[in-house]
């Protein structure tokens, strides 16, 4: 176990460092830099505040130096918001963030899980077969669709739910369906096929000859196997939610890590962009982990921990 | 009971079978329709009416109009020439990456596989998503997209999204046929690696890649709408499916809603991607024997 983990946090390291380097020198390179004002303020005055902020130095002992801050976690302030630095503003966002994905993410995978029981439990059913559209729909449909006519439907139609915002416990569930449905119909796919496949193995026809009943054959002895392919696509699961938070976050106007990445990589602001881009990448790393972790808990199988 | 089963199940194999063809019959639509737009009759792209915008479908604007008051319409049409545009030309270059990349660490030693596999593992751990983004905003205000270059290296860009699927695809089927009878044969009859990968795997490969990329369309297709429609892909005067959706969502209020505006666009591409998606099922599907759900 420990060289195993040893070994994954060596690789985590190494792509954390790649994916800094890269999106340092992608921004760098971009025209126009943070002070770029409608009115240009004068040479001298622009060159005082890039020196202020080492935006002068050659790009190299830049990027040393930023390698430096980040490592001891302490970014410096923001370029375009000069009162604030980048920790506190990705201190703020990040808990509601992970709060809104978390949720969804949980949500999707539960009622994933569900819908794919469900539906392996009476093959070729009704049941089965709104499950089977559902799942398609689920990775058809652009999530801002679903935001519009969530927003058009239960926030101006019938008035129940708040159409954007961040303030009460309702104002979560328009954006978390948005974002769960994705996983959910992903998830629904996997079980489904999963189950279907395990349940005609012998251990399954073993259950049933001992007078087990269906339903309780493809929860107590099926998902379990079954539900590997869904831990396996863990990883790719959460990082299409963080991709989909983006758009969420716009869309309700929630006040989470994903607006100050698009605007930050709009007007330059170097250190807040790399800092949403490194949060980004460990949390992808830590739960392609648990999604290795749950693996091998789910099939011991193949535990060669490579 | 078995009898009474019976014409349910096969009314179900039946529209398992027309479903791809009703998809392909759409895509095929949406192709023809969009090469065919600058001859069609439609408004052109800049006519402002102010006194008719933001208003509801009618004979005059089947899909009603924008803010604008241009025709949501022919905005649509407009928009899938770009979109098509994007998914197709993201779709070749995964391709092209994909298949070079699979077919190389697949067809040579198994330490430069290796090698070139933990590279695909590493861009796969990235949240490449966030980095293309980066890069989407570099091009947008510079030189490249001054000299009208910016739609093409965004269209290159979609493509470096989504080819690491394809290269694990390709690798693991170059592996395995390439230990087949036939393969070993033509090693036997003096054929050099390289001419056996190119004039035996190569073309074994076809099916595998066609599937692959019925995965990847979809996904190229649903990625620029997304760019697009955070404001860092396809810009104005370009229109795109996704550009329309965001134009929909800066209108978006609760006394005057403009459902028209949020529907069709989105309408259009969703069901281009459920189209993808089904005939992509269909045809792993069919080449997968050991698939249950037949």
């Amino acid at each position: 176990m420990t060289p195993f983990l040893v070994r994954r946090f060596a690789s985590a390291t190494l792509t954390i460092w790649a994916v800094f380097t890269l999106s340092f020198f992608i921004i760098r390179s971009a025209p126009g830099g943070p002070f770029d004002l409608e009115r240009e303020p004068a040479p001298d005055i622009k060159a005082a505040i890039e020196a202020r902020y080492d935006l002068d130095l050659p790009l190299w002992k830049q990027y040393v130096q930023q390698g430096w801050l980040w490592l001891t976690l302490d970014p410096g302030p923001s370029l375009r918001q000069p009162d604030h630095d980048v920790a506190t503003i990705l201190s703020q966002g990040f808990p509601v963030s992970v709060l809104l994905g978390g949720w969804a993410l949980v949500t999707g995978i539960l009622a994933g899980l569900a819908l794919g029981i469900l539906s392996a439990w009476r093959p070729g059913s009704w049941i089965d077969r709104s499950v089977v559209l559902f799942a398609s729909l689920g990775i058809s449909l652009p999530m801002y669709l679903i935001a519009g006519l969530l927003i058009m439907t239960f926030s101006f139609h019938w008035n129940l739910l708040p159409p954007a915002g961040w303030t009460s416990l309702a104002s979560l569930v328009l954006p978390m369906t948005c974002l769960a449905l994705a996983p959910a119909a992903q998830v629904a796919r996997l079980t489904r096929s999963g189950l279907l496949e395990t349940s005609s193995e012998d251990f399954a026809r073993t259950a049933k000859a001992k007078g087990r009943s269906p339903l309780s054959i493809l929860i107590l002895h099926c998902l379990r196997p079954a539900s590997i392919p869904v831990a396996s696509t863990l990883g790719p699961t959460a990082a299409a939610l963080l991709t989909g938070s983006l758009v969420v976050e716009q869309i309700f106007a929630i006040p989470g890590i994903g607006m100050h990445f698009v605007q930050g990589a709009m007007n330059r602001d170097y250190p807040l962009v790399l800092g949403v881009v490194l949060l980004y990448t460990v949390l992808l790393q830590v739960l392609t982990l648990i999604g290795d972790l749950l693996i091998m808990w789910l099939d011991p199988r193949g535990s060669d921990m490579r | 009971m078995i009898a009474s089963l019976q014409p349910h199940k096969s009314r179900w194999r039946q529209t398992r079978k027309t479903l791809p063809v009703l998809s392909l019959a759409w895509l095929t639509l949406v192709v023809l329709i969009s090469i065919l737009t600058p001859a069609l009759p439609l408004e052109p792209i800049d006519s402002v009416d102010p006194e008719q915008a933001i208003s509801a479908p009618s004979i005059h604007h089947w899909f009603g109009t924008d803010v604008l008051g241009r025709d949501l319409f022919s905005r649509i049409l407009r928009g899938s020439r770009i979109s098509l545009a994007c998914a197709l030309a993201g779709a070749a270059t995964a391709l092209l990456v994909g298949v070079a990349w699979g077919l190389i660490a697949g067809g040579g030693s198994r330490q430069r596989d290796n090698v070139m596999m933990r590279f695909v593992d590493l861009v796969d751990s990235i949240p490449l998503v966030f980095l293309v983004i980066l890069v989407a905003s570099v091009v947008r205000g510079s030189v490249i997209e001054e000299s009208g270059g910016g739609l093409g290296v965004f269209f290159v860009i979609l493509g470096f999204v989504y080819w690491t699927p394809m290269a694990r695809v390709v690798r693991g089927e170059t592996i395995s046929l390439a230990n087949r009878e036939w393969a070993l044969a033509a090693t036997a009859l003096g054929s050099s690696p390289q001419r056996i990968l190119r004039k035996e795997i190569l073309p074994n490969l076809v099916p595998t890649i066609l599937v692959t990329l019925t995965l990847i369309i979809p996904r190229v297709l649903l990625f620029e709408a997304f760019l697009s429609f955070l404001g860092l892909g396809v810009q104005s005067p370009h229109v795109s499916w996704g550009t329309l959706a965001r134009d929909a969502f800066e209108v978006l209020n609760p006394v005057n809603t403009a459902w028209w505006l949020v529907l069709y666009p989105s309408l259009v591409l969703a069901m281009s991607l459920l189209a993808l998606n089904i005939i992509g099922d269909a045809l792993r599907s069919d080449l997968d024997p050991k698939d249950a759900t037949k």
